[in-house]
């Protein structure tokens, strides 16, 4: 659905008379059609709009863009991701950077797909707390 | 719930884990692709195991544009649907596929398809026509004539054929050899390079891309006529030349260069086939609003309507209204509201006079909103233009129930949707446009609270009307107002600015079955009536009245109720009915009768 809703974005754009008025204004531009487009599928699926989650997905980009587009974000993980072990490391590496599901990170690494899975979530869990750190006032 | 910031987790460590480059892949060819197949961009994105990419070998990856790697599309994929469907029928039915056509850009790109437009046929490319937005518009320069053959004929552009509701040709492809025409033919020319029409006289049409013309036959001759679109027409050094555009006769001096342009009320037509656009000439035949504009570049010309003809020199200009009956608009009128128009950018305090002139011509000659078009929205664009002028214009936009004024609305929506207030999008929700029956919704749902500053009665009663559960909920507690600690002996003093609202909100639940509110709406009436009076609010009273007159009709299920527009109406109509009652007696008594009393 979000791939579909991706290319609704971009049609609705190219069919009116999209006008330019910067990076940021422009992101929240596609941002609110993306929400609007969202809202109408939910309701012709019959589903009730998530309106707290919209909310606070719209709040954490917010954040994390910045006055930057995400840069000083992008560059307190790098400095986290150097800090990481090698096994810690190449699993995200196949995870994000290949694209490749549990099942064939444990087969390459030797590990159980439940190994690869605990290792994800430890992983994902100390990057954030240590990005959020970096980013703190 | 997922905690977003772990989504924005996953997204950074993407980027992050790619060389800075690969940070965004870059699929807009193979998307662009999978779009000119009928099929879904998502097919293209998708990634599955057992694709290359899956095995984690690099090298088995296709390379995309700028030499990334991405995953291949792949040759069948999940059925297409809506848009993407549509396209694809469109696209293998031989009757609708378009004609291979050059692209006119602006650009190195317009000038390589110039260079093989002329070597194919020495047509020429329209100069300025048509929507700039669309990159319709060739590269500036005058016409290369082509070799006009016996007869009427017609060359040039991509031209779709229609004679007597029949296909007569099909789709002719621009460039072709010239195509002899017989009367009764209409062509509608594709986007692309221009047609040109050469008559037996010797007279020459050029027509513009997404233009529909007619060759119609009379005693003396052919006549061209032009239903939409824009035509230059040249007559020759030793004969007259008459042509009709768009109901309006055009009749042009021997030697004399004029151009026409004909917009109508309605979306720009894009006909993808002979089926489309016949319908579109067959709407155009019941004279809907429009917009002609003659220009005479050489020469003299005459402008026939109903009899009366004006006279055009050269440089000169002339407007027609067109609809039931064409008119001719002066061309100061047109200049003076463009000028108005403009008064709104900058002016503090707000030109309340100039806001109310624009409104009243605007509802006067609706036809004024076509040429107006780009004034208006350029005029809602500026940072300078006063807030309370954006809301006017939108207000008459709302309300006004033509297409122009509801393709503005949307322009205005996109550039800015806060000066929008909730009547007004309920209003155009009515209308069935998306993005404002979408913000309805949203509306109850952000505002439902008794906390919330915004009142989204409006949208509860659109929604209500419509089955909506929510909005049912929320004018059973905007109703319930006339019961708390109320009786028909005491009744509840009622807020003023509550009373529309309440009853409004009892009608809509009475409309859909549930009376219970409205009976406690009219017992409560009478007494509220009195008090009024008795405090020495007439107008209040008067207000009351008319105003229970009104929604009565919506209780009863006798009037479908137009949300939107409902608070606008009630107060108009108050202002109408006040000089209908001498009195409280004779409101008393109107008010008795309303209620069968």
């Amino acid at each position: 659905m979000l791939d579909d809703l991706v290319q609704d974005v971009f049609l609705s754009l190219l069919s009116g008379q999209f006008e330019d008025r910067g990076p940021e204004r422009t992101t929240a531009y596609l941002r609110t059609v993306a929400k609007h487009l969202f809202l109408k599928a939910m309701q012709r699926a019959r589903r009730e709009p998530p309106m707290q989650d919209l909310a606070a997905a719209e709040a954490a980009w917010m954040e994390f863009e910045g006055s930057d587009c995400g840069e000083g974000y992008l560059a307190a993980l790098r400095s986290c991701l150097a800090r990481l072990g090698d096994k810690a490391r190449r699993t995200l590496e196949m995870r994000y950077a290949r694209s490749l599901g549990r099942g064939a990170i444990a087969s390459e690494l030797g590990l159980s797909e439940s190994g690869v899975k605990s290792i994800l979530v430890r992983t994902r869990s100390s990057l954030r707390a240590c990005v959020e750190r970096r980013l703190a006032p | 719930m997922t905690d977003p910031r772990d989504r924005i987790l996953d997204y950074a460590l993407e980027r992050a884990l790619r060389d800075e480059d690969d940070a965004s892949i870059d699929q807009a060819e193979a998307i662009a692709g999978a779009w000119e197949r009928g099929v879904r961009g998502s097919v293209v994105c998708k990634r599955e195991s057992g694709t290359p990419e899956a095995e984690g070998d690099p090298s088995a990856r296709p390379k995309g544009t700028n030499g990334q790697t991405h995953s291949a599309p792949r040759a069948s994929g999940p059925r297409p649907v809506g848009r993407s469907a549509a396209r694809e029928r469109s696209a293998a039915d031989p009757a609708t596929r378009p004609a291979a056509r050059p692209r006119i850009w602006s650009g190195p790109l317009g000038a390589a398809a110039a260079a093989l437009v002329l070597v194919a046929g020495g047509v020429f490319l329209w100069r300025g026509a048509g929507d700039g937005a669309e990159g319709e518009q060739g590269p500036a320069g005058g016409p290369q004539v082509a070799d006009a053959g016996p007869g009427v004929s017609l060359s040039g552009g991509s031209i779709a054929l229609l004679r007597d509701d029949r296909i007569a040709s099909g789709i002719v492809p621009a460039g072709a050899e010239p195509v002899a025409l017989e009367p009764g033919t209409t062509f509608w020319v594709q986007p692309g390079p221009a047609a040109r029409l050469a008559l037996e006289q010797g007279a020459t049409f050029d027509i513009a891309p997404r233009s529909l013309a007619r060759l119609a036959q009379l005693a003396d001759g052919s006549r061209v006529e032009l239903e939409w679109g824009e035509a230059r027409a040249t007559s020759p050094r030793a004969a007259r030349v008459a042509f009709r555009a768009a109901d309006v006769d055009v009749e042009l001096d021997p030697g004399a260069h004029v151009e026409v342009r004909a917009t109508f009320d309605r979306e720009r037509p894009a006909p993808t086939g002979v089926a489309s656009f016949a319908a579109l000439a067959a709407e155009l035949e019941g004279a809907p609003l429009g917009w002609l504009e003659v220009s005479v570049h050489d020469g003299r010309a005459r402008i026939a309507i109903d009899g009366t003809l004006t006279v055009l020199g050269a440089d000169e200009v002339a407007y027609v209204a067109l609809g039931e009956t064409p008119e001719l608009v002066p061309r100061d009128e047109i200049e003076e509201l463009v000028k108005l128009v403009g008064l709104f950018s900058g002016s503090f305090p707000y030109p309340e006079t100039t806001g109310m002139e624009c409104a009243r011509r605007l509802e006067e000659r609706p036809a004024l909103w076509i040429p107006l078009t780009e004034e208006l929205l350029a005029s809602f664009r500026s940072e300078d233009t006063p807030w309370r002028w954006r809301q006017e214009l939108i207000d008459i936009l709302s309300l006004d129930p033509r297409e122009t004024p509801l393709r503005i609305a949307r322009e205005a929506w996109r550039v800015d949707p806060r000066p929008f207030t909730q009547n007004q999008i309920v209003a155009l929700g009515e209308r069935g446009v998306y993005e404002f029956e979408t913000e309805v919704h949203a509306t109850l749902t952000w505002y439902d609270t008794a906390a919330d500053e915004i009142d989204p009665l409006p949208a509860a009663l659109y929604l209500a009307v419509r089955g909506d559960d929510r909005g049912v909920e929320h004018l059973m507690r905007a109703a319930a107002m006339f019961e708390d600690g109320s009786s028909p002996e005491t009744p509840k003093a009622v807020g003023r600015e509550a009373v529309p609202r309440a009853l409004a909100s009892a009608a809509a639940l009475a409309r859909l079955g549930n009376r219970e509110h409205w009976d406690h709406v009219r017992a409560w009436m009478p007494d509220a009536f009195d008090m009024s009076i008795e405090i020495g609010q007439y107008d209040a009273g008067l207000g009351l009245v008319v105003m229970f007159e009104s929604i009565q009709g919506i209780a009863d299920g006798a009037q479908t109720p137009l949300v939107g527009q409902l608070q606008g109406r009630l107060e108009r109509r108050i202002a109408r009915r006040a000089g209908d009652f001498e009195n409280e007696d004779s409101l008393r008594a109107h008010l008795a009768e309303l209620l069968g009393e």
